[in-house]
């Protein structure tokens, strides 16, 4: 009896210890996932400004922030293997992820990815705006999309029939930085110019024209949407991601929000480091996250956001 | 959390109260910083608040400019007790101007001057974190405050009283700076709004280099003058029409100082007696400060037992046409030597949790604006207490460091002028111990405070010297004019030398002096300048015949009264500082109030250099 318990007890112990040793690890081996919907053990997970909160959520605080901007530059300058980045595992745009690795296969560099999953959530990006200056707009226009936005930025509200003061002031999270103001300043571009190419010298001159002489810089320590929220003075129109806008607008009558049709479509991805598998529990995390913070699953609408190499391109337009 | 501070610089309120004294702060390369107490101003030494958490708790220290501190402990407090997220931390709150802050950070936090070493430093703007890391990039040091949170908000404006807004289109008729320069510059004043009653436009406008009110405006009105909204650059500072329009508006300035609360606290003192369109016509403030006001709360501040006293001409808050600023009061997280990364972690906690929809509603009950996006502008930012939350139209860009460093330096020439009289008690009780054990007498204090804030006047004002003692010139004269009235460039030297040889002598006759320096000043009256007399004394009145000392002030303070109202009036403004613990402080404040101006409480010595410092910034 003494015998059948030792074996009892030392089977329990060992099976306790892969279960912990499994829950430490994280899904290593990435096999499939399943768990529930709670915080992933993933280590050294970086996500983009847009998603850190999901990502915290998801992660039980262990993720760390880049801005699309700075995840950019690091990716295309690292080579991405687990003996060099700290990091395994990323949360960012899809738009980034194609960028990266065209332009790492354009420099002879290899691949920054392992895997990469599909969109695990996606939210469109919107004009908002205080709600009266929309409906002036949309007399305008006929409807608040983004060739309006473009075209109209910076002109005068009397030229438009409009009785307030001053120029049409839109707000844009720093396209160098923000894949929030990249995705609004690439569905601008395209809803003006059509599909473009970057590298003309008339759609550079557009490009500058438009964020130098017509889109007012964001207070600092601020998204375009909290400034256009907080600070009334500062825009009357402003690009956010539609989850946000959407909860602002129903807590702050200061915020409207616009559904421009074709959509400026942000979506999001989880990819691991080269050579590592993809962590599917902490996609599937952040899915859960998101969709709770109002972003969308399933099939992505029409978007006018161009390709990852063009809207990198762009963005290069705008540090000139 | 309001303990006596043992270095206060506080003007003497009514309420004595911890919104009450500004700081200077010169800047070095700036020329200056900027604090006040409803912007951000008020004393550089701590207050403390908040704590109370566990003490095995990594102890997190929050300097926070003053018109937010109530608030921040209150936060702590709850922030200790609560643990979000698990945090274990023993959040504990300090007073620091903005301005005083900013200095302290930039040329080495000391403990023992500054208060206890910040993790969180949250000022009244954003400015002052660009300005600390511009200052410190220029030595050569690694920025410290990078970006801040944005914690509340609210806008400058310009504050009018209803009567005089209604005369200028109110509400209907916008109103910016050019149409305040225009008041500023028409010789025939109110009178071609139709109420010569009003006299002259009279503006009262703080100093940018103590005051974050006072330099939100100065920035305004500069880029009114140069028609831009952003991007203002040292080229369109030296404009010469720029430079005539900085020059007109200031021409109507009824004094600087450190501190909003002077104007608002005169102002509320002058409607009592149905005379505050006499003290001034328009105010440079921020937008809660005009919520204040109106509640008869003009320094944001209800002491126990104290009633507000609702106003009789409430003011109204005009949002200048050509664009305004905010005050952020943003939550810097500090990049310093002395911040591990564990009070880095509950300083970014700390940050997250003030901005939580619930700790955002509590800034309404302030009058600010809140910061997070999903607390809408609600009561008390309403119509009925004078302003709009649909207001500001336009935002102003705040200028890069450089640039602000450009404006303050043109500003010392083209701020109005001014025509001082200094007045300093040299009674034999000034040789008395400045501190106990000390080497220095309170005369020695006080000579080096004067010497040191001699350098704040420009080289065109005009400054004179006078002491006072019983007997003083041997003769039974109460005073001597050790320098006249006159240029401070040509004199500067003199008056130093003259100071340095200063010996304590006899009795104190306060109010024959004080009467007689506000004849004097009187009858050289300069239209074209700020006319004033500066008062330091540490004593009672005592001139050997306590008969008719109550005669002697009476008259004195009649007579003020008579000159400082009233359409033709001549103001000269008496600034009265108490120096050491037996100054009599209510006269002091009495003689002040006279004038419309303000009464300083350096009690303990150690303060006199600051404190006179900041009763100069008023010119």
């Amino acid at each position: 009896m003494k015998r059948l318990l030792a074996v009892v007890l030392a089977v329990l112990l060992v099976g306790g210890a892969v279960v912990l040793r499994s829950r430490l690890d994280g899904d290593d081996g990435g096999g499939g996932g399943g768990g529930d919907d709670g915080p992933t053990a993933a280590a050294s997970v970086s996500c983009v400004t847009e998603v850190f909160a999901a990502c915290q959520a998801a992660t039980g605080n262990v993720a760390t922030q880049q801005t699309a901007g700075a995840a950019l530059d690091r990716l295309l300058v690292e080579p991405l293997t687990p003996a060099t980045s700290a990091i395994e595992a990323w949360v960012l745009p899809r738009y980034l992820v194609q960028a990266v690795e065209a332009q790492r296969a354009r420099m002879g560099a290899p691949p920054a990815f392992g895997e990469v999953s599909d969109t695990v959530a996606w939210t469109e990006v919107v004009p908002a705006g205080v709600p009266d200056r929309l409906a002036a707009l949309a007399a305008s226009c006929g409807a608040v999309d983004w060739a309006c936005v473009a075209n109209d930025a910076g002109a005068l509200w009397a030229e438009l029939g409009a009785t307030f003061p001053g120029t049409v002031k839109v707000g844009l999270d720093p396209p160098l930085t923000s894949a929030t103001g990249l995705v609004a300043l690439g569905a601008m571009t395209t809803a003006a110019l059509g599909p473009f190419d970057p590298s003309l010298t008339d759609t550079q001159a557009w490009v500058s024209d438009l964020l130098r002489s017509q889109l007012a810089a964001a207070p600092s320590g601020q998204t375009a949407l909290a400034t256009l929220a907080t600070r009334a003075g500062t825009y009357d129109v402003a690009a956010a991601i539609g989850a946000d806008a959407v909860k602002v607008a129903a807590n702050n009558p200061r915020v409207g929000v616009a559904t421009p049709a074709p959509a400026a479509v942000l979506e999001v991805v989880v990819a691991s480091a080269a050579d590592r598998r993809l962590d599917r529990d902490l996609a599937k995390g952040v899915a859960t996250q998101l969709k709770a913070a109002g972003w969308q699953d399933g099939a992505t609408p029409a978007s006018l956001v161009p390709a990852g190499d063009v809207l990198v391109a762009l963005r290069s337009i705008q540090g000139r | 959390m309001t303990s006596r501070n043992p270095i206060s610089r506080r003007p003497i309120s009514r309420r004595m109260g911890r919104r009450a004294a500004p700081i200077l702060v010169l800047l070095a390369v700036l020329a200056a910083a900027c604090s006040s107490p409803s912007d951000g101003g008020d004393d550089a030494s701590p207050t403390t608040g908040g704590g109370g958490g566990d003490a095995s708790c990594p102890a997190v220290n929050v300097a926070t400019s003053p018109e937010k501190l109530d608030l921040l402990t209150d936060l702590a407090r709850t922030f200790n007790a609560e643990r979000p997220g698990g945090v274990c931390a023993n959040v504990s709150v300090n007073r620091v101007s903005s301005g005083a802050g900013m200095a302290a950070l930039a040329k080495g936090w000391d403990e023992g001057v500054d208060g206890p070493l910040p993790t969180i430093w949250t000022p009244a703007s954003a400015a002052w974190g660009a300005v600390l890391d511009f200052r410190l990039q220029e030595k050569g040091e690694a920025a410290m405050a990078g970006e801040g949170v944005p914690f509340m908000l609210t806008p400058l404006v310009i504050a009018m009283p209803k009567p005089m807004a209604d005369a200028v289109g109110y509400p209907a008729k916008p109103f910016g700076w050019a149409d305040l320069l225009r008041l500023a510059t028409t010789t025939d004043g109110w009178a071609a709004f139709g109420h010569p009653e009003w006299g002259p436009f009279r503006l009262g406008k703080t100093n940018p280099n103590f005051s974050t009110s006072g330099l939100s405006a100065l920035i305004a009105q500069t880029y009114a003058a140069t028609g831009k909204t952003e991007r203002l650059s040292l080229e369109d500072l030296n404009r010469p029409e720029v430079d005539t329009y900085a020059k007109g508006v200031e021409s109507a300035v009824v004094h600087y100082g450190d501190t909003t609360l002077t104007f608002l606290n005169n102002l509320a003192r002058a409607d009592r007696s149905d005379t505050a369109l006499l003290y001034a016509s328009a105010v440079a403030v921020e937008e809660k400060s005009v919520i204040d006001y109106n509640s008869g709360n003009p320094d944001g501040v209800l002491q126990p037992g104290e009633q507000p006293r609702i106003p009789r001409y409430p003011l109204v808050a005009l949002y200048p046409t050509e664009g305004t600023l905010y005050s952020d009061n943003p939550l810097f997280v500090l990049t310093a030597p002395w911040v591990s990364d564990q009070q880095r972690d509950v300083g970014t906690a700390f940050q997250d949790y003030v901005g939580r929809p619930e700790n955002q509603q509590r800034v309404l009950q302030y009058g600010f604006r809140p910061a997070n996006p999903e607390v809408p502008v609600a009561e008390p930012i309403v119509a009925a207490n004078g302003v709009d939350p649909d207001q500001p139209q336009t935002l102003l860009q705040v200028p890069e460091p450089r640039v602000m460093n450009g404006l303050l330096d043109l500003w010392d020439t083209q701020r109005k002028g001014a025509r001082v009289q200094l007045v300093l008690d040299v009674s034999g009780s000034m040789q008395e111990a400045a501190a106990p054990g000390s080497d220095e007498t309170k005369l020695d204090l006080a000579k080096r405070a004067v010497i040191s804030a001699l350098d704040q006047f420009g080289p065109s004002d005009e400054v004179g010297l006078k002491v006072f003692t019983t007997n003083a010139d041997n003769a039974g004269g109460d005073s001597i004019d050790l320098v006249p009235v006159g240029p401070i460039a040509a004199t500067r030297d003199e008056m130093r030398s003259r100071v340095e040889s200063l010996l304590p002598r006899n009795g104190t006759p306060l109010y024959l002096v004080a009467r007689s320096s506000f004849e004097q000043a009187i009858s050289g009256y300069d239209t074209t300048r700020i006319n004033a007399v500066v008062l330091l004394t540490d004593g009672v009145n005592d001139d050997g015949t306590p008969g008719d000392d109550r005669q002697q002030l009476d008259d004195t303070l009649k007579r003020m009264q008579q000159a400082s109202q009233g359409e033709n009036s001549t103001p000269v403004r008496m600034f009265t500082i108490g120096y050491g613990r037996d100054a009599d402080l209510v006269v002091l404040r009495q003689l002040a109030e006279a004038t419309n101006a303000a009464a300083y409480d350096a009690s303990d010595p150690r303060t006199i250099e600051t404190v006179f410092a900041n009763v100069i910034s008023n010119f």
